[in-house]
């Protein structure tokens, strides 16, 4: 069983506006004694999961944020070269770190090509420079374009841009343009996310100062990114994802996969043996910590029905759908569910064949209304 | 008259809702001794809420006390409390019926209002000696000269040196009361004649049955009689007879001519108490009962649903119960296909209703969806037959029908000038026909009109609040059915019609409100994934159509390792929201959504 491998860097230059992952704003050079203390952390608890969960074979590793370019260069190699030797990392891993223009240079990039990183996940959101200072992102539109370029002279030949719909003021003509600019830099990846409004980000609490796109504007960017990346050579092959072919995300297949994974670092999120547990949201804490029982708890114990309900959501997000013959394999309630869905085929939501059940590109854009019909 | 009678003084207290009704009847039991202002303040403290719905502190709605006048005689004084509100003018008239006479308590600042002037004509038309009290003289603002004049003038009877007091204070609260003793005619009454004893309150008590309050008009009535109901004919032997004391019961010997005080006769439901019903005795009946009695009848009515279907039976047990204590409230099972199980209920008005509402959502803990309150509506067929309609969905078809009447009601509002314009501007939106306007001082103009039931019994008294700032009242009374052209519109969701949302309108209002509430319901009708068409239909003709677009957009764009767990449960959550939505044919509503579709606000019309 393939298992993979996250590991969180909560620190950021500046908080974003929509962002509700654990991070600490510091700057660009900020705190410098938490970070080495965190990266100490890390490490011990690397080593000790790896002892812990005896050495698992590993799949794929993303390093995600926060800003995990932040962190200076000999820390994140420190902490690449502990992974290494903590867990059994296949040849063939994908290897992922997110890194925001604007944080990082060639030398930084080099170094992390090096210890063995071989994807990047660039986190682009807009091709407006007002959009992006609306979400209070740090960068502008030619740093992006800059970053791209260093990233390519470094020789990563595996890059993935978000963008973001649904910003407030946007447009579709201005999300237009993001989607060009985006396609013209020939990125192998392209995740596109409609913008969630979270509890407890400064978007969410003042969202009434705000006019975001409506729900119908919404969906028609979400349909024009559709078209605009396949008709460029992209593929859809989940809800908010696009690749060239072969070039999906290793990453985040497994978690669609129902597989399991290992999370590093505070907020990070494991799930093993039908347990989801995570590392709590205290940094303090978790660097004052010696076997991490005391910073981990446990989100919920999934019954084997909890795991099938699971898998449909999950698997459903994909292109490729739910296979059956998976399906029946994983539960007795097989045809129940089978059944609920399938009363969204008349009407265009949902399609079968070839053994699989699908959402149509319609249905993906109402999921969550159809999956609360058929699991619940 | 006995001497016995010649010490009895009977009584009520008219008032506008905030001058102090309360209070002043707190200082009377105080000053009688009736109460120690130590039993008053621990009773104030718990029983608040009481008070708010009873307009009084103490717990019966008529109590006796004592009192030594100044020529050296004891004298017992019965003060028989009042309703305050329009919805219950008909349980005023009985309880001034009991009296002979009232206190009419005039705010020193603010002066005669609506619904005071409209229970002081009600006391005067009793034949009660009305003795003006100015109340709230501690107030830096008070003119109690203006006060007494604006009685002389606005209701006509003598004010001058009628007694000044401040009943949150106490000053002068011993003028009342040799008042009360000195003006008030005691009660006449032939001790020796058959029993008649006017019902003017009752409630239901759980060990005792039904008590039932009395005031003795002639005759006496003792423990172990056998007594009849006079409207029914319903025969009771009488278990117990007694005065009224602030904190219960004081059982007596009889109850004679003159006197005030309960009886309990092992009677088990409120129904067969009609107030302004007559007691007489069985074995020597009185020829002749009281005048005046007629039987209440709802003048609103409104479906009640439990908003989770399965509370079906808890609604019914909350209404049962309810009932014990509150005769006017009727009702009866009723089938709604949109709603499911529930019941119609008839109110005396609007008031009545929302307090029935707030008491089955706050005292039962149900969540309830009320449909549109209509009133009666009386239909000549063309077979020459005529029926009342309480409820739309017995509407006849418009084919059938040749001559529709809907009840009219003379309105009378009390407001500053200021506000004259826009009131009157109200009232004409709402179908009124100015009858007279009068300048009561320079302060305040009072408006009669004659509007529509149907066109007040929704939100005109909160319209009428809106645009006075507060300031204007209403009083309304009944004066019957008019020749109206009415319709009956309907909504359709999805080419279904929804009983639940059909109502009778006015003609000329049928275009406007079928396309109003169309808009409502499009606003408040959560996109499905499926568009939905809203029809407002008169017979099988379409007036207005909206469309709720199927939804577009609800998707969690992003799903990831520590998103799970989370997500799943917002889609489970997402689930049971749409489990307390009701099913409107193929169409699921929030039941906030219903509950903005009845609701108008002023701006909307």
């Amino acid at each position: 069983m393939s298992t993979g491998l996250y590991i969180h860097i909560p620190f950021c230059v500046s908080k974003c506006a929509y962002c509700d992952f654990y991070s600490l704003a510091c700057g660009k050079n900020g705190q410098n004694e938490l970070k080495s203390a965190y990266t100490a952390s890390l490490c011990r608890q690397s080593k000790l999961w790896g002892k812990i969960y005896g050495r698992p074979s590993i799949q794929s590793i993303y390093i995600g944020g926060g800003t995990p370019t932040i962190l200076p260069t000999k820390q994140l190699t420190d902490i690449i070269a502990n992974i290494k030797s903590s867990f059994d990392i296949s040849p063939n891993a994908e290897f992922t770190v997110e890194a925001n223009p604007a944080t990082f240079d060639s030398d930084k990039l080099k170094a992390l090509k090096n210890a063995g990183v071989n994807r990047l996940s660039i986190g682009m959101q807009s091709a407006n420079d007002n959009e992006l200072k609306l979400l209070s992102r740090i960068h502008s539109e030619n740093d992006t374009e800059r970053s791209f370029a260093v990233a390519r002279e470094c020789g990563f030949d595996n890059i993935s841009l978000d963008i973001m719909y649904g910003i407030p003021d946007q447009t579709t003509d201005s999300f237009k343009r993001t989607l060009y600019k985006a396609v013209s830099l020939s990125p192998e990846h392209i995740s596109v996310y409609g913008l969630q409004l979270e509890p407890g980000t400064r978007l969410f609490n003042n969202q009434s100062l705000y006019a975001f796109p409506e729900e119908d504007c919404e969906a028609e960017m979400n349909g024009l990114a559709q078209i605009i990346l396949e008709s460029s050579g992209y593929r859809r092959y989940e809800i908010s994802n696009y690749s060239l072919p072969g070039r999906e995300c290793a990453h985040n297949l497994l978690y669609w996969n129902g597989m399991e994974y290992l999370g590093l670092g505070t907020g990070a999120c494991s799930y093993r043996d039908r347990r989801r547990f995570r590392v709590i949201t205290d940094i303090k804490s978790y660097c004052a910590s010696q076997d991490f029982t005391d910073v981990t708890k446990t989100d919920e114990i999934l019954t084997e029905e909890d795991a099938a309900k699971e898998y449909i959501m999950l698997r459903l997000r994909l292109c490729r759908g739910l296979e059956l013959k998976k399906l029946y394999s994983i539960t007795p309630n097989a045809e129940k569910y089978l059944s609920r869905a399938r009363g969204f085929i008349k009407a265009g939501f949902i399609e079968e064949n070839g053994g699989y059940i699908r959402f149509t590109p319609k249905g993906f854009n109402v999921s969550n209304t159809l999956l609360s019909e058929i699991l619940f | 008259m006995t001497e016995r009678q010649f010490r009895i003084r009977n009584f009520s207290i008219i008032a506008h809702i905030d001058h102090g009704k309360s209070t002043l009847a707190d200082r009377l039991l105080e000053e009688t001794h009736t109460v120690t202002s130590r039993e008053m303040e621990e009773q104030l403290l718990d029983s608040m809420e009481l008070e708010r719905e009873r307009g009084i502190t103490i717990k019966a709605r008529a109590v006796r006390m004592k009192y030594l006048h100044s020529d050296g005689n004891e004298y017992t004084l019965n003060l028989i409390d009042t309703p305050g509100h329009v919805d219950f003018n008909y349980e005023v008239s009985r309880s001034l019926n009991a009296c002979e006479g009232a206190l009419l308590i005039v705010d020193a600042t603010q002066g005669v209002e609506a619904q005071t002037l409209a229970n002081a004509y009600l006391a005067i038309d009793a034949g009660l000696e009305v003795i003006p009290v100015v109340n709230k003289i501690d107030l830096p603002s008070a003119d109690i000269d203006r006060a007494r004049n604006e009685v002389e003038e606005v209701i006509g009877i003598p004010a001058e040196g009628c007694p000044a007091v401040s009943a949150k204070t106490g000053q002068n609260i011993v003028d009342v009361l040799e008042a009360i003793i000195e003006q008030i005619p005691a009660p006449k009454g032939d001790e020796n004649a058959p029993l008649k004893a006017l019902i003017f309150d009752s409630y239901y008590d759980p060990y005792l049955g039904v008590v039932v309050i009395v005031r003795v008009m002639d005759g006496a009535v003792r423990t172990g009689d056998k007594i009849k109901m006079m409207s029914t004919g319903a025969v009771f032997e009488v278990t117990d007879v007694g005065y009224l004391e602030p904190f219960g019961l004081s059982a007596s010997e009889a109850l004679s001519a003159g006197e005030v005080g309960y009886l309990t006769a092992s009677i088990k439901t409120l129904s067969e108490t009609s107030v302004g019903d007559t007691i007489t005795l069985a074995d020597a009946p009185a020829d002749k009962p009281l005048p005046g009695f007629k039987k209440v009848q709802p003048m609103v009515y409104s479906g009640i649903y439990p908003e989770d279907g399965a509370k079906y039976e808890d609604l019914r047990d909350a209404l049962v119960k309810l009932q014990l204590n509150d005769a006017a409230l009727s009702y009866e099972p009723e089938t709604s296909t949109a709603l499911g199980f529930g019941f119609r209920c008839g109110f005396l008005g609007l008031l009545h209703m929302e307090i029935i509402q707030q008491r089955i959502e706050r005292e039962f803990n149900l969540d309830i969806i009320t449909t549109a309150p209509s009133v009666i509506y009386k239909i000549e067929l063309r077979d020459g037959s005529s029926v009342f309609i309480d409820n739309p969905s017995k509407y006849p078809p418009q084919d059938e029908i040749g001559q529709a009447y809907e009840p009219m009601v003379k309105a009378s509002i009390i407001t500053p000038p200021d506000y004259v314009g826009g009131i009157m501007e109200l009232c004409q939106e709402r179908r009124g026909t100015f009858k007279d306007m009068k300048y009561l001082d320079a302060s305040r103009t009072e408006l009669h009109y004659t509007l529509p039931l149907n066109e007040i019994i929704y939100d005109f008294f909160d319209a009428l609040k809106s645009r006075s700032k507060g300031y204007a009242s209403l009083d309304y009374e009944l004066i019957g059915y008019f020749p109206s052209k009415l319709v009956k519109l309907d909504f359709l969701l999805n080419g279904e019609m929804v009983d639940a949302l059909s109502f009778i309108v006015h003609e000329e209002k049928a275009y406007p409100r079928g396309r109003q509430i169309a808009q409502k319901l499009k606003e408040n009708i959560p996109r499905a994934l499926f568009e939905i068409p809203i029809q407002a239909c008169i017979g099988g003709k379409v007036i207005a159509r909206e469309t709720v677009k199927a939804m577009r957009k609800d998707v969690l764009a992003k799903c990831y390792g520590g998103d799970i767990t989370r997500k799943k449960k917002l889609l489970e959550k997402q689930k049971e929201g749409k489990k307390k939505m009701r099913r409107l044919g193929s169409v699921e509503v929030t039941p906030e959504a219903f509950m903005a579709v009845l609701k108008f606000d002023d701006e909307n019309r």
